[in-house]
């Protein structure tokens, strides 16, 4: 059951980050448009660096998808919150577009409210920014328990291996004397 | 030494989504409590105080004006008034006003909101900039000397407190952390908002209401 769950909160976390990144782009190109701003000129750095979070966690998740990355992919926990960091940022989107209560969604008459969004991108960045973090942690947690898996498996085979070669060895030996009794009778 | 730092990585990993899940939850409660304190409208009952007073004011004010007559036998700054108190009158009873409010309805914070901008764009650009602010100015006529410093004044207070309540409705559009300016921006005050737009077209329906008195007793000989 929870690990149906892992992975139906894996599945959607990567739909959801996928599908807010577009949203948030939408959002951003309508303020700047208002604002009379250009964003691929000098506005282009601030334009990043609202999308950067987003985009430095889609690597990350295609990395994880891509390798396998079973730290990440299996932690109930991440996926969680990250789940939840999604929903949040969704929530954000919803607000800004359909929240008719909040008088300046009426005011600038473009159907996005711009302040709100404007109010709830640190959050946001700082929730992203603390995602790819934990995530990379994972990798790293991952990739240092599969070496410790390796090296345990390499000493365990050698071991075996010695194992098995002394009673090779102890079964000749045991062979020749026998050969020798039965000469010597 | 690996194990050592293996576990340090997955504590601090752990400790970091700990952090990103206490603020995304935090996040996600207050903007839903948000959305839930500005989504609650206020009822406008079919016996609202301010809109029946209001109502009663416009009714007297039309009275007096209809009993003003014959403006050959008294001074021209009388008739000068009547003519602004009756474009006046008209302003206070026009669409978006309190007058034509409906009642037994629910108002969201954008209709009380067009009810405060209505206010100042008719009541107070039209109304008091046009027709009445002479009264502030070095000629105002010998027969309103008295009253108006009450009514420069009453303009200052009514206009301020307008303000005051159209910019509590503008600032429900973002907030801030919890601490106790916030408190009051997220807190919904569109009662009393409306309160204090309703209030405001009250005190300058008394304003119009009071001159509109003056000039129907000098026409009684009364001045």
């Amino acid at each position: 059951m929870l690990k149906m769950i892992n992975k139906l909160l894996y599945i959607l976390k990567n739909i959801m980050l996928i599908g807010l990144l577009i949203s948030t782009i939408y959002i951003i190109i309508f303020m700047f448009q208002r604002l009379e701003k250009e964003i691929f000129g000098a506005n282009f750095l601030e334009f990043l660096g609202v999308v950067a979070p987003f985009l430095i966690l889609l690597i990350l998740y295609i990395i994880n998808a891509f390798l396998n990355q079973k730290s990440v992919k299996n932690c109930l926990f991440y996926n969680i919150t990250s789940f939840l960091v999604m929903v949040t940022i969704a929530f954000f989107c919803y607000r800004t577009f359909m929240d008719q209560n909040m008088y300046l969604w009426h005011h600038y008459n473009y159907g996005i409210n711009f302040t709100y969004f404007a109010d709830q991108i640190a959050p946001l960045k700082v929730m992203l920014y603390v995602l790819a973090f934990a995530d990379v942690l994972l990798i790293v947690y991952g990739s240092l328990e599969d070496k410790e898996i390796e090296v345990s498996k390499t000493t365990t085979d050698k071991k075996r291996k010695k194992e098995h070669d002394s009673f090779d060895l102890d079964d000749n030996k045991t062979r020749q004397i026998k050969k020798i009794d039965l000469e010597s009778e | 030494m690996k194990k050592f730092i293996r576990e340090y990585i997955k504590i601090i990993a752990y400790t970091a989504i700990g952090l990103a899940f206490f603020m995304t939850s935090f996040y996600l409660l207050i903007n839903y409590y948000h959305q839930e304190e500005l989504s609650r409208p206020i009822y406008i009952s079919q016996n609202d105080a301010n809109y029946l007073s209001y109502k009663s004011k416009l009714e007297e004010i039309d009275n007096n004006l209809k009993s003003f007559h014959n403006p050959g036998s008294i001074s021209d700054s009388y008739y000068v008034m009547y003519n602004k108190l009756s474009s006046c009158s008209s302003i206070l009873k026009s669409e978006g006003t309190l007058a034509t409010l409906k009642l037994d309805t629910y108002y969201k914070p954008y209709d009380v909101y067009k009810l405060g901008s209505t206010f100042q764009s008719e009541v107070l650009n039209k109304c008091w900039a046009i027709h009445l602010s002479y009264l502030t100015s070095d000629k105002v006529p010998n027969e309103f000397l008295e009253v108006a410093p009450y009514i420069t004044n009453s303009v200052d207070t009514i206009s301020g407190q307008t303000s005051f309540a159209l910019e509590e409705i503008q600032n429900n559009s973002s907030y801030f952390y919890t601490t106790n300016i916030t408190s009051s921006t997220i807190r919904n005050y569109l009662s009393s908002d409306y309160t204090s737009i309703a209030k405001s077209y009250n005190q300058f329906a008394d304003i119009i209401l009071t001159l509109s008195k003056q000039i129907n007793e000098s026409n009684n000989g009364g001045m």
